[in-house]
């Protein structure tokens, strides 16, 4: 087990290493000029030519990097010139909301991926079967902004059930003491029920938009998986055993469907906070996702390069964990098999 | 029917085939990091010979190395020691362009007949591949011989466009044998041909590989697990355990005086289908299973062997093998000693 | 129809004009075509036949788990004198594993790969003996794994099904199999996928366990062998339908059917070397969407081929006797083979 886990941190140390290069030439590569942006369309061609000097922009290219990384690991990542804090701070500050409403968009999608699948699966060809499948394609195929905005149409502006674009909390009411960062923690820490519960409020459509495709992606793979398993002999030695139908489905079939999809899976836990920067966008989110976007749109080098490798770090982490929760449920790969 | 003869066709006098000290070890175990890689010896100084036209069998069960040696004798895997010679030609460390015309003359059928045959390609396509890739003769030269190919191994030409799932088991496994044979090479491996169809089926490849084998004059390297079908079909057979030869001899010898407990073993082990209760015999059951990775020294089969178990000289000599009699020889130190029950 | 010499009172299991089909769309495979037989305490019968004989159907269908496509189109499936065809799957819960139980044919993937040994027999154990508690089931559990010979079994009985062998595999199969003793097993071409040696091992364990506990077996397979060293009766299954039933001491010395009889001939023995070819059944097995309006043999019949009567007419079960022995055979010429 150790040596696994061992391997496995190893490799996530050198992936990481990879994106960091990666996220820092592309963004090098790119055209757009810092310094002249911050100094604005009237500055004289000495004096950006000067702060591109003083920002170490004339360096050359493996230098910039080294310091940068240098400075990264230190806890300095860089200063965002557009807004004039450091990125740091910005990031501290958005970072857990977006870990918020990404936890729910799992969970929520986690949750109903796994007990749908199981219906599908076991009523294979019925009806349902073919409402859940479709569900699924309409998951897949529809752009997470579009439902967004629909959704809101219909649930906040048409029947007024559910909150809008405001944020996390209504305007009037005050966050909870911070001490997760996530609104829904600190507030059932604090008592402030009244204060999770609009806060819970505010999270169902965003997490629902942005959980959507996760949840159709991992709902389809999980039915087939499910299928390809119940077909394997040892399903029926299990019901020789007396075992009913469905009880062979859900002690037998569903671990060992879920091998293969917990590794997907770890890969979608990556992509919820990619998905984040456009569901922020709709629903006024104020967390990582949305200074991203202001990032972009203002050619901040800094910001950007830093939620990259920030995105980078999750992904690897992700799937880091996804690796050992692997080892931990199949004992193949903990124990190899012993020979003679 | 003459044999055809390429540019680097010797034809030297002597048999076909002569495998010496053939050796194949893989390298098992441990993960990247420093623990003890153990060394599994699929092949343990194998030697043998087949002639011409000869049919030479290779009985063992699993784990055996049967299947390593077919692959090393093609050179479809490197083996790591020893010598292969072909018509009087080393081919291990033969160079990939010159080993490419001797695959012409030698060629192999597997036993998964799905698995081995492209489910994409057409039944004429899988057949004609080796004519492409040795470019023989253009597209109509192509045509006529797969036709008389598939005719020979009774698939009938029309079904052609097929495709192999469209077969049953015993059809792909002579679709398999065209495309083996089309090449008309000398030798022919058969790894395990049967041991997946049917049993009316299999009766029927094994004459078809007969009548082949007389019309074509082709020399067989036949691996099987089954002792009673290599008793039938071959003329010489060699009986395998843990990658070294137990015993070697002609089928007649190994029915009637087997030499080697493991032979008598697996022998006994066959049932009979015969219910007479008169001759309900009392088997020799072997206690324990095969371990991949045999004893250092001494005879590999000593742990389970019924008369070596227990005894000093079995477990730490290991018994050479050595000639018992014309064509017979066995690697025990106490041949014979173990009857049928 | 059933063969006279088997004397129903008493009969653990009872299996009455059983029919089985798959559908596909339009196309209709009929898989077991009415198969009539009955097994009696400590009783041991095989199956035999080939591959797409509907053999592993029948043994599904006996056991209530054919699954759609497939399902159960007619006859009765009686065990310790009650008709369980109709069972809810829920009622088959408590009668599968308890009074009749699988063995199935391939060790390599007959066992959940992700659940240790131990708690696949546990499992069993405590479903059918309801409050025997943990501790107690693990020690029946370490028990059973030491009567199928499974070496250092209270060590072992953790450890997960890859790190087992095939043939230790199987062995935990039988044990799972008579952990709570049934009345009658079933066993799949429980050999197939073994080496020759240890297929000795196994069978003759299943031998030894099997009188002791007086269960009655129904073995499923394609080895005359197998079938001449451990069954009593035979039953050779072909397109679906028996085509003879016999006692073993009998069906090799006097094989009824021509089916029978070109399989025993077609196969090499260890007891006596066959010089030249082996006598083949020519042709291969029907599709069983698309059988003959007659018997379904004929086309590859040594006896029947072209004969009108053959192509036309499906042949009946017919009991002959001779001597002291009776069997009976599914053919239009069975009264003039046996005489």
């Amino acid at each position: 087990m150790f040596s696994l886990v061992l391997g496995r941190l190893t490799a996530s140390v050198v992936a990481l290493f990879g994106a960091s290069v990666l996220a820092f030439v592309v963004l090098r590569v790119t055209p757009g000029d810092p310094a002249r942006l911050f100094l604005g369309p009237f500055a004289t061609e000495e004096t950006v030519a000067e702060l591109r000097r003083k920002l170490g922009l004339e360096m050359p290219l493996v230098e910039q990097y080294v310091n940068y990384i240098a400075d990264f690991l230190q806890g300095d990542w860089g200063f965002s010139y557009t807004t004039g804090e450091t990125v740091a701070v910005q990031l501290a500050r958005r970072f857990p909301a977006t870990i918020e409403l990404g936890l729910y968009a799992f969970i929520l999608a986690f949750v109903f991926a796994v007990g749908l699948a199981l219906v599908a699966a076991y009523r294979r060809g019925s009806p349902s079967d073919g409402a859940i499948r479709a569900l699924s394609f309409f998951g897949l195929g529809v752009p997470p902004f579009w439902f967004g905005l629909i959704a809101l149409v219909v649930f906040f502006e048409q029947f007024g059930w559910l909150p809008g674009p405001d944020g996390r909390l209504d305007l009037a009411r005050d966050p909870p003491p911070d001490v997760t960062g996530l609104f829904t923690v600190d507030a059932l820490i604090a008592g402030q029920f009244a204060t999770l519960g609009d806060a819970l409020l505010h999270l169902v459509l965003p997490a629902i938009t942005l959980g959507l495709l996760p949840f159709a992606f991992l709902l389809r793979l999980l039915r087939a998986n499910l299928l390809d398993v119940s077909r394997e002999p040892f399903i029926t030695v299990a019901r020789s055993k007396g075992m009913s139908r469905w009880g062979a489905f859900l002690k037998h079939a569903l671990p060992n469907a879920f091998l293969p999809t917990l590794t997907a899976a770890g890969l979608l836990l990556g992509q919820l906070l990619a998905g984040s920067v456009l569901v922020e966008k709709v629903f006024n989110w104020p967390g990582a996702g949305l200074l991203v976007t202001d990032g972009i749109l203002r050619q901040d080098f800094s910001v950007v390069q830093a939620f990259i490798l920030l995105s980078a770090v999750v992904y690897v982490v992700a799937n880091l964990i996804v690796d050992i929760l692997t080892g931990v449920i199949d004992p193949r790969v903990r124990q190899p098999a012993r020979l003679g | 029917m003459p044999f055809r003869r390429g540019t680097l066709d010797v034809t030297s006098p002597g048999p076909l085939l002569r495998v010496e000290a053939l050796r194949k070890t893989f390298s098992v175990g441990g993960a990247v990091m420093a623990r003890a890689r153990t060394e599994l010896r699929a092949v343990d100084g194998l030697s043998f010979e087949i002639a011409r036209g000869e049919t030479f069998g290779l009985v063992g069960e699993s784990g055996c190395g049967k299947s390593t040696v077919a692959r090393c004798v093609l050179r479809l895997i490197e083996a790591t020691s020893g010598h292969v010679t072909f018509d009087g030609i080393e081919l291990l460390g033969l160079d990939a362009r010159t080993m490419r015309r001797f695959r012409r003359r030698m060629q192999m059928v597997f036993q998964d007949t799905a698995g081995s045959l492209d489910s994409r390609m057409s039944v004429r396509a899988i057949v004609e591949e080796p004519l492409i890739i040795h470019r023989v003769g253009n597209a109509a030269a192509r045509r006529v011989s797969v036709d008389e190919m598939l005719n020979l191994v009774g698939i009938h030409p029309d079904l052609a466009s097929r495709k192999p799932h469209q077969f049953s088991g015993g059809q792909r496994q002579r679709i398999g044998l065209a495309r083996a044979l089309i090449l008309r090479p000398e030798l022919v491996v058969l790894d395990e041909p049967i041991s997946a169809l049917d049993v009316s089926v299999q009766a029927q490849v094994l004459n078809l590989l007969r009548d082949l084998q007389e019309s074509l004059q082709l020399t067989y390297l036949f691996i099987v697990h089954d002792l009673t079908v290599a008793e039938y079909f071959c003329d010489r057979l060699g009986v395998l355990y843990l990658g070294r030869l137990m015993e070697i001899a002609d089928r007649m010898t190994i029915f009637r005086k087997p030499l080697h407990p493991y032979t008598v073993s697996l022998l006994s082990a066959v049932p009979v289908p015969d219910a007479d209760p008169a001759r309900k015999r009392s088997r020799i059951i072997l206690s324990g299973e095969v371990s991949p990775l045999g004893p250092e020294s001494g005879c590999p089969f000593q742990p389970r062997c019924p008369i070596g178990k227990d005894r000093d000289m079995c477990a730490n000599q290991t018994p050479p093998l050595e000639a018992r009699g014309p064509g017979h020889a066995v690697a025990c130190h106490f041949p014979g000693e173990l009857t049928a029950p | 129809m059933k063969a006279a010499d088997s004397d129903v009172s008493g009969a653990v299991l009872d299996v009455r004009n059983l029919r089985a089909e798959f559908r596909s769309g339009l196309a209709v495979t009929k898989a077991v075509r009415g198969v009539s037989f009955a097994v009696r305490r400590g009783e041991k019968v095989a199956i035999v036949g080939e591959s797409g004989c509907g053999k592993s159907t029948l043994a599904l269908a006996i056991l209530g788990l054919l699954d759609p496509p497939g399902r159960v189109a007619g006859g009765e499936v009686w065990l310790n004198g009650r008709d369980v065809s109709r069972l809810s799957d829920r009622a088959w819960g408590r009668v599968r594993g308890d009074e009749i139980s699988l063995i199935f044919q391939d060790p390599m993937s007959a066992l959940d790969p992700v659940k240790s040994i131990g708690a696949q027999i546990t499992d069993t154990i405590r479903r059918h003996q309801p409050g025997i508690g943990r501790a107690r089931a693990r020690r029946r559990a370490v028990e059973l794994l030491t009567e199928v010979e499974v070496p250092a079994a209270a060590r072992r009985i953790d450890d997960y099904p890859h790190q087992y062998s095939g043939g230790m595999r199987q062995r935990v199969m039988i044990a799972i199999a008579l952990a709570n003793d049934p009345d009658i097993v079933i066993a799949d071409e429980p050999t197939t996928a073994l080496d020759v040696t240890t297929q000795a091992q196994v069978l003759a364990l299943l031998d030894r366990l099997v009188a002791e506990r007086d269960v009655a077996v129904a073995l499923i397979t394609h080895n005359l062998g197998v079938v001449a060293e451990f069954c009593d009766r035979v039953h050779v299954m072909y397109a679906g339908c028996f085509v003879e039933q016999s006692a073993v001491g009998d069906v090799f010395s006097h094989p009824l059917h021509p089916y029978t009889e070109a399989l025993l001939a077609s196969i090499p023995r260890p007891d006596r070397l066959v010089e030249g070819r082996l006598p083949s059944i020519s042709g291969f097995p029907p599709d069983l969407a698309r059988l003959p309006p007659g018997c379904s043999f004929e086309p590859r019949c040594p006896l029947g081929y072209g004969r009108e009567v053959c192509i036309e007419r499906e042949p009946r079960t017919e009991i002959v006797g001779y001597g002291a022995r009776t069997g009976a055979a599914a053919c239009h010429f069975v009264a003039e083979r046996s005489t």
